[in-house]
C-alpha cells in the first residue's frame, strides 16, 4: 500500500466531558460527565441509542463544539485553550471528517472534493493534484475522478468521502455513521477500505454507528446512554 | 386550531418571517409610493392648471332689470363660493378725450365696485385708482389716444343723445384679462380692444337708468354684437374643496354651475371658465401617469421578484414542516387551513408594513413637492383618490402573496409525502423562454416597434399648441419589449459566459480572494443559473435607476432650454404700450448679475404680400451674446438638400449654422431671416427679396421696403409663436420711423438665485417708473407646470434612486443570506474540514463580487441605452426637441456611491450571518 502519511496517531483523552443545551426554558444535558481514553492507533467504535449523545461526543472530540463543563485532550493537548482559528487549523492538518451525509460539495468534481483540504493548506497544484489522484486511486475511483458528486453512487461518494478525509497528513479520522445511508453490502465494502487504510497509517480512527457489524471491527465498542458511558467502557483496553 | 397553528408558523421563525415581510414590504411600498406620487401630482397640476383661470364662474343675467345685488347676495350664500362680485358690461360706440382730435373706435365698459380689482387678479391698475366718480382705461386705449390721468374723456352709448364726460382717474392693464370677455352666448364672445372701468354706485345711479329702457327695444344704430346692457355675477369658488382628479373637478364645477343657475331659473345662465382648464388637466394628468407608471412598475416589478425569492425561502421551510404535519395525520383541507391562513397572515402584515414604507419613502424623496398634499387634516384631502390607491396597493400585495407564497405550498400538497419529506433535488429542463428565443423576439420586436415608429413619423405632439400634448401607451412599446428582452438576454449570456469561464473564474479568484478563491470560481460558474438570475435582477433594478437619473437631467435640461427659447434668453423686460423705451435704456438693465442687454424691435402690423405679420428686429451683435442661439435653430438654406426640402414640402433641411446665418444679417443691412414654413408657403429661397410694407408712425402711412432674404430658421428665440421675419434692428427702426424697442433680452451669469435677483431688483427699481413686465425662465416652468412638459420629476426620480439602492443592495443581501441558508451543510463541512471564517467569507464576498460587479457593468449600460430611448421617444414633446442625453455627473456619482455602499453592508451583514452560524447545528440532520 502506498506509504503517503507518516505513521502513528493521536490519542484522546476526555476528562468529565459535558454538553448541555437550553432549549427554551429546559436545559437538556446531552452529555452527562463522559471519561473515556482512546490509544493512538485504535479504532473505537461508540453505539448507543438515538439522542444518546453520541455525535454530540464526536463534535466534541474533533473541535466542532465546546464543552460545557470537562476537557477534552488531544494527545495532551487540552482543546478548549484553542481559539476558533486555530481549531480549524487542527483540524484541516491533523483531522480527517467523514460524515454520514458524506457531505462533498456538489459543485466540485470527485478529485476536487479530495483537494479541498490541501487547497485549504496552500499545498501546490501540482503536488495536491497527484496525492488526490492517488487517494482516489487508494479508494478504487480514479476513473470517477472528473465526475460530480450527483454523478456517483452512495457508496462511491463515501469513498471519496474517505479520501477527503485523507487529504492531509489526518492523525486521527472521526467518522459520524459513515454508512448510515449505505446498503449493507456497500457498507461492508466502505468499512473494510476503511479501516484498512487506518490501521496501515496507525491512526485513530472513532466512530459513531448504529450498526453492530460496523461496530465487529472495532478494537472497542464504547456505549452510550443517556448522555454517559455505560460502565466498564471509558479505559482502553 | 388552524389559526393558532399558523400564528405559530409565522411567529417561529422571525427571520424567515422577517424576510418575507421586508421583501413584501418593499414591492407594496414602491407600487403604493408611486400611486401617492402619481395623486399628489396629479392634484398639484391640477391646482397649476387653475392657477392660470382668474374667473372661476360668470353667472349672465338672460331677463332684464334683475337686481343684481340680491343675485350676489344669494350666490354669495352658496356652499362651495368665497365670493361674488357684481359686473355690469355696456358698450359705448366711441370714447374721445375732450379737446382732443384723435379718432376713437367703440369700446367696453365695465362697471364694478372698488372691491373687484382685490377679488379678482384679472385688472392689473398700473397707475392711478377707480374713484366714485372717474374712469379707469386701458393702457391700449391711453397709448392711441393719448390719454392720461386727469384728461377727460367723453364715452358715447348707442341710444343715448348725450355723451357721458368722466375725468380719468387711472389706467389698467388687461394683458391677463381674457375672461371678461366670455358672455352667455358664443356669437358675443369676442375680446374688445378698448375698456374703462366705472365705480358700480355711479353706473347704477347715472347710466343704468337710461340704458335699461333700451334694452326691450334696441336701438338702430347700436352695431351687431355689442352688448346694450348685460348684467353679471363673477364668481370665485372655494377650490380647496375641489376633488383632485380633474375629471371629477370639473363634475363639481359643473354641478355647483347648475346650483347656481337653480337659484334663479330661467333668469340666469352661467359659463365656467375651469372646464377648459380640467380638460387640459385630465389630458395631461392621464399622459403624466403614464409616464410615471412605466418609469415606476419595472422597479415594482424587481421588487416583486425579490419578495417572490424571499416566498420561495419561506415556502421551501413551510413546505417540510407540513409534510410532517402530514406524516402525523394532518388532513388535507387542515394542511389548505393552514396555508390559506398564514399567507394571510403574511400578506397583510407584508402589505400593511408596505402601505407606511411607501408613505414614509414618498415623504422623504418627494416631502418638498408633495407632502401638503399628504397631509389627512388639511382641508380639502381627497380621502376617496388615497383610499383608491391604497386599496390597490393592498391588492397587489396580497396577490403577490398569493401568487408567490400560496399556490406553491398548495400545489406542493398533491406531492407524495417522502417526496417532500426528501430535500428535493429536481432535474429541470431548460425554462420555455430560453428554448423558444424570447428574449431575442422580444428585442426584434422592440427594434421593429421602433422602425415603425420612426418611418411613420413618430410619436409627435399636435401641431396646435393649445392642444396638450397625449401619451399613449403605444409610446412604451419598444421599450418594454426592449427591457423585457433584455432582463432574459442577460439571464442567458451571463449563464453561459459564466458557465464557461469556470476555469478562468477560478484562476482569477484565487488571485483576488486567495486558495478559497479557486473554489469560489468554481462555485460561481457551477452555479451560474441562481447567481444569473440575481445578476438579472439587480442589474436591471440599477440600470432603471440609472436611465431615470439620465431622463430626469434631460428632461430638466430640456425644460430649461424650452424656456429659454420661450422667454429668448434668461430674463425679459417689456415695458408697458404706454411707456415706450429706446434701446438707450439697455445700459439701465445692466444691473449686478447681468452680463448682457440686448434690445429687440417688434411689428405687429407689417404687410407681407396680402398678409399681416409680425416682423422682428434684432441688433445682431449684442443679440448673438445674449440670446439661447444653437445651431439647430438654423438650416443651411443654400444648400439643395434644403432647397428640395421646401419643394418637396417635407423637413428634411441641411443643417446650418448659427454664426453662418447671423453673419449673413449683419453683413446685409436690409437683410431678412425668414422662417423655413414661411419660406415653403411663399416660395423663398435665399438670395430673394422680399418686398414688405411699414407702418410709419411718423406719417401715418406704410412704406414700402425691399429686404433681401440672407437665411432660413427653423426656430428663433422669443417666437414660440408669432415670428416668421426677422430684420436687422436699424434697418427696421430707419424705414418705420419707430424707435421704441418692444422688449429688452438679459443674460445673467448663471449663477443660482440670479435669474431671480435680477428679475426682483428691476421689478423694484422699475416699480414706481413706469408698469413692465419681467418674465424669465423661472416664471415660464412655472407657469407650464400643469403640463407634460414641465412636469416637476425630481420626486419621482429621488423615490427610484432610492428604491434603486434599497433593492440592489436587499436584492444582493437576500441573495447571499438564501446562499448561506441553501449551503449550510456545505459551509458547515468546510469548517469541519478546516476552512476558517476569513476562508468563508471570502468565499462569500466572491460571490458578491461577482454579483455586485457584473451588475455595475450591465446596469450602466443597459441604463444608458434605456435612457437614450426614452429620450428618444419623448423628447419630441419639448418645443426644441432633444438631440441627445444630459449626463448628470454628479448624481451618476452619488448613485454609484450609495449602490456600492449598499451593497458593501449587504456583504458585512450576510457575513456576519455567517459568523453566527454554528458548525454543528449546519451539519446536523434535519
Amino acid at each position: 500500500m502506498c506509504d503517503i502519511f507518516p505513521r502513528g496517531g493521536f490519542s484522546l483523552q476526555t476528562i468529565d466531558l459535558r454538553r448541555e443545551y437550553r432549549l427554551g426554558r429546559e436545559t437538556i444535558a446531552a452529555l452527562g460527565g463522559v471519561d473515556l481514553s482512546i490509544n493512538k492507533g485504535e479504532f473505537v467504535a461508540i453505539m448507543g441509542p438515538s439522542g444518546c449523545g453520541k455525535s454530540t461526543l464526536l463534535n466534541l472530540l474533533g473541535g466542532l463544539d465546546q464543552p460545557t463543563a470537562g476537557k477534552v485532550l488531544l494527545d495532551g493537548h487540552d482543546l478548549s485553550v484553542y481559539s476558533e482559528e486555530e481549531l480549524a487549523s487542527l483540524r484541516r492538518e491533523k483531522m480527517g471528517f467523514i460524515f454520514q451525509r458524506h457531505d462533498l460539495f456538489p459543485v466540485l468534481t470527485a478529485l476536487e472534493n479530495v483537494e479541498f483540504p490541501m487547497l485549504l493548506d496552500k499545498t501546490p497544484l501540482k503536488e495536491r493534484r497527484r496525492r488526490a489522484d492517488e487517494l482516489l486511486d487508494l479508494v478504487g475511483l480514479s476513473d470517477k475522478s472528473g465526475h460530480l458528486p450527483d454523478e456517483l453512487s452512495g457508496g462511491e461518494q463515501q469513498r471519496v468521502g474517505i479520501a477527503r478525509a485523507l487529504a492531509n497528513a489526518a492523525q486521527i479520522l472521526l467518522a459520524d455513521e459513515p454508512t448510515g445511508n449505505l446498503d449493507s453490502a456497500t457498507s461492508a465494502e466502505i468499512i473494510d477500505a476503511l479501516v484498512a487504510l487506518a490501521r496501515a497509517r496507525g491512526l485513530t480512527l472513532v466512530m459513531v454507528t448504529h450498526d453492530p457489524e460496523v461496530a465487529a471491527h472495532a478494537d472497542r465498542i464504547l456505549q452510550l446512554k443517556d448522555g454517559r458511558l455505560q460502565a466498564g467502557n471509558g479505559d482502553s483496553k | 386550531m388552524t389559526l393558532a397553528y399558523a400564528w405559530r408558523l409565522v411567529t417561529r421563525n422571525l427571520r424567515r418571517t422577517a424576510t418575507y415581510l421586508f421583501g413584501l414590504a418593499l414591492a407594496v411600498g414602491l407600487f403604493s409610493g408611486i400611486l401617492f406620487f402619481v395623486d399628489a401630482t396629479a392634484r398639484q397640476m391640477t391646482a397649476t392648471a387653475l392657477a392660470s383661470v382668474q374667473l372661476d364662474l360668470v353667472a349672465h343675467a338672460v331677463t332684464p332689470n334683475m337686481d343684481l345685488s340680491a343675485v350676489v347676495t344669494k350666490l354669495a350664500s352658496q356652499r362651495g363660493i368665497l365670493a361674488v362680485e357684481p359686473v355690469t358690461v355696456a358698450d359705448f360706440t366711441s370714447a374721445v378725450k375732450v379737446s382732443g382730435a384723435q379718432p376713437s373706435p367703440a369700446g367696453r365698459l365695465f362697471a364694478v365696485n372698488l372691491s373687484y380689482f382685490q377679488t379678482f387678479d384679472l385688472v392689473q391698475v398700473t397707475e392711478g385708482h377707480l374713484d366714485s366718480v372717474g374712469v379707469m382705461v386701458c393702457e391700449e386705449m391711453a397709448i392711441a389716444q393719448g390719454l392720461r390721468v386727469g384728461d377727460t374723456i367723453q364715452l358715447t352709448f348707442a341710444g343715448l343723445d348725450r355723451p357721458i364726460s368722466l375725468p380719468i382717474t387711472g389706467i389698467v392693464n388687461m394683458s391677463n384679462a381674457d375672461a371678461l370677455f366670455a358672455t352667455s352666448t358664443e356669437a358675443e364672445n369676442a375680446i374688445v380692444a378698448n375698456l374703462v372701468f366705472v365705480d358700480s354706485g355711479w353706473f347704477i345711479t347715472n347710466l343704468q337708468p337710461k340704458l335699461e329702457p333700451l334694452v326691450s327695444n334696441p336701438p338702430v344704430s347700436l352695431p351687431v354684437g355689442s352688448i346694450l346692457l348685460d348684467q353679471q355675477a363673477h364668481v370665485r369658488i372655494d377650490r380647496s374643496q375641489l376633488p383632485a382628479n380633474p375629471t371629477r373637478a370639473a363634475l363639481f364645477t359643473a354641478a355647483l354651475r347648475r346650483e347656481l343657475e337653480r337659484q334663479f331659473p330661467g333668469r340666469l345662465k352661467a359659463t365656467d371658465n375651469l372646464s377648459g382648464a380640467f380638460r387640459n388637466a385630465s389630458a395631461d394628468v392621464l399622459s403624466a401617469k403614464i409616464l410615471f407608471i412605466f418609469l415606476g412598475l419595472p422597479g415594482v416589478a424587481l421588487a416583486a421578484y425579490l419578495a417572490k425569492f424571499a416566498a420561495e425561502l419561506f415556502a421551501e421551510a413551510q413546505r417540510r414542516e407540513l409534510s410532517l404535519l402530514r406524516t402525523r395525520g394532518a388532513t388535507p383541507s387542515q394542511m389548505a387551513g393552514i396555508i390559506a391562513v398564514t399567507s394571510t397572515f403574511l400578506a397583510t402584515g407584508g402589505s400593511v408594513l408596505g402601505l407606511f414604507f411607501g408613505l414614509l419613502l414618498l415623504l422623504v424623496s418627494a416631502g418638498r413637492q408633495v407632502g401638503g398634499m399628504l397631509n389627512p387634516f388639511a382641508p380639502g384631502f381627497d380621502w376617496g383618490l388615497f383610499a383608491n390607491s391604497a386599496g390597490l396597493a393592498f391588492l397587489a400585495g396580497l396577490g403577490l402573496t398569493f401568487f408567490a407564497a400560496f399556490i406553491p405550498s398548495f400545489s406542493a400538497l398533491r406531492s407524495e409525502i417522502t417526496q417532500e419529506r426528501r430535500t428535493a433535488r429536481r432535474m429541470e429542463p431548460a425554462p420555455f423562454w430560453k428554448r423558444m428565443y424570447l428574449d431575442v423576439i422580444l428585442l426584434a420586436s422592440a427594434g421593429i416597434v421602433l422602425i415603425v415608429m420612426q418611418l411613420s413619423g413618430g410619436f409627435k405632439p399636435s401641431a396646435n399648441e393649445a392642444v396638450t400634448v397625449q401619451l399613449s401607451f403605444y409610446v412604451f412599446l419598444a421599450p418594454f419589449f426592449a427591457w423585457v428582452g433584455l432582463i432574459l438576454l442577460t439571464l442567458r449570456l451571463v449563464e453561459t459566459g459564466l458557465k464557461a469561464s469556470a476555469a478562468g473564474l477560478a484562476a482569477g479568484f484565487r488571485r483576488l480572494f486567495g486558495e478559497i478563491g479557486e473554489v469560489a470560481g468554481k462555485s460561481v460558474a457551477r452555479h451560474a443559473r441562481r447567481i444569473s438570475a440575481a445578476i438579472a435582477v439587480i442589474a436591471l433594478t440599477l440600470s432603471f435607476g440609472i436611465s431615470l437619473v439620465f431622463f430626469q437631467q434631460t428632461y430638466t435640461t430640456e425644460k430649461q432650454l424650452d424656456a429659454q427659447y420661450v422667454v429668448g434668453s434668461d430674463i425679459r423686460f417689456t415695458p408697458a404700450l404706454n411707456t415706450p423705451q429706446s434701446a438707450e435704456i439697455a445700459a439701465q438693465l445692466q444691473v449686478s448679475g447681468v452680463t448682457g442687454v440686448t434690445a429687440v424691435a417688434r411689428d405687429t402690423h407689417v404687410l407681407i404680400g396680402s398678409e399681416k405679420d409680425v416682423v422682428y428686429g434684432i441688433d445682431v451683435a449684442s443679440f448673438r451674446q445674449v440670446a439661447y442661439l444653437p445651431d439647430s435653430f438654423f438650416v443651411n438654406g443654400s444648400a439643395k438638400q434644403t432647397i428640395d426640402a421646401l419643394t418637396n414640402h417635407t423637413t428634411h433641411y441641411a443643417p446650418g449654422s448659427t454664426r453662418q446665418v447671423l453673419d449673413a444679417l449683419a453683413s446685409t443691412p436690409n437683410g431678412i431671416i425668414i422662417s423655413v414654413e414661411r419660406a415653403e408657403m411663399y416660395n423663398i429661397l435665399v438670395g430673394d427679396p422680399l418686398l414688405m410694407r411699414l407702418y410709419n408712425r411718423t406719417t401715418n402711412t406704410y412704406i414700402d421696403v425691399t429686404a433681401k432674404v440672407v437665411g432660413m430658421f427653423v426656430y428663433f428665440p422669443t417666437s414660440a409663436y408669432d415670428s416668421d421675419f426677422v430684420l436687422n434692428r436699424d434697418f427696421m427702426t430707419g424705414s418705420s420711423g419707430n424707435p421704441t424697442m418692444d422688449f429688452f433680452l438679459l443674460q445673467t451669469d448663471r449663477r443660482p438665485g440670479t435669474i431671480t435677483q435680477v428679475s426682483d431688483a428691476l421689478a423694484a427699481q422699475y416699480r414706481k417708473i413706469m408698469p413692465v413686465r419681467i418674465q424669465n425662465t423661472q416664471t415660464v416652468i412655472k407657469a407650464e407646470e400643469s403640463s407634460l412638459t414641465s412636469l416637476n420629476m425630481g420626486g419621482l426620480g429621488r423615490m427610484e434612486q432610492v428604491y434603486t439602492v434599497l433593492v440592489t443592495s436587499v436584492g444582493l443581501a437576500i441573495f447571499l443570506l438564501a446562499m448561506i441558508n441553501e449551503r449550510q451543510r456545505e459551509f458547515g463541512a468546510m469548517r469541519a474540514l478546516g476552512a476558517n471564517l476569513g476562508h468563508l467569507r471570502r468565499f462569500l464576498f466572491s460571490e458578491a463580487f461577482t454579483i455586485g460587479g457584473l451588475s455595475l457593468v450591465i446596469g450602466a449600460g443597459v441604463g444608458v441605452l434605456l435612457a437614450r430611448m426614452l429620450v428618444m421617444l419623448l423628447g419630441i414633446i419639448f418645443t426644441i426637441p432633444a438631440q441627445g442625453l444630459s449626463w448628470p455627473g454628479l448624481e451618476l456619482l452619488v448613485l454609484a456611491g450609495f449602490v456600492l455602499a449598499g451593497m458593501i453592508i449587504s456583504s458585512l451583514i450576510s457575513a456576519r450571518r455567517l459568523a453566527s452560524m454554528k458548525v454543528v447545528e449546519a451539519l446536523r440532520e434535519l
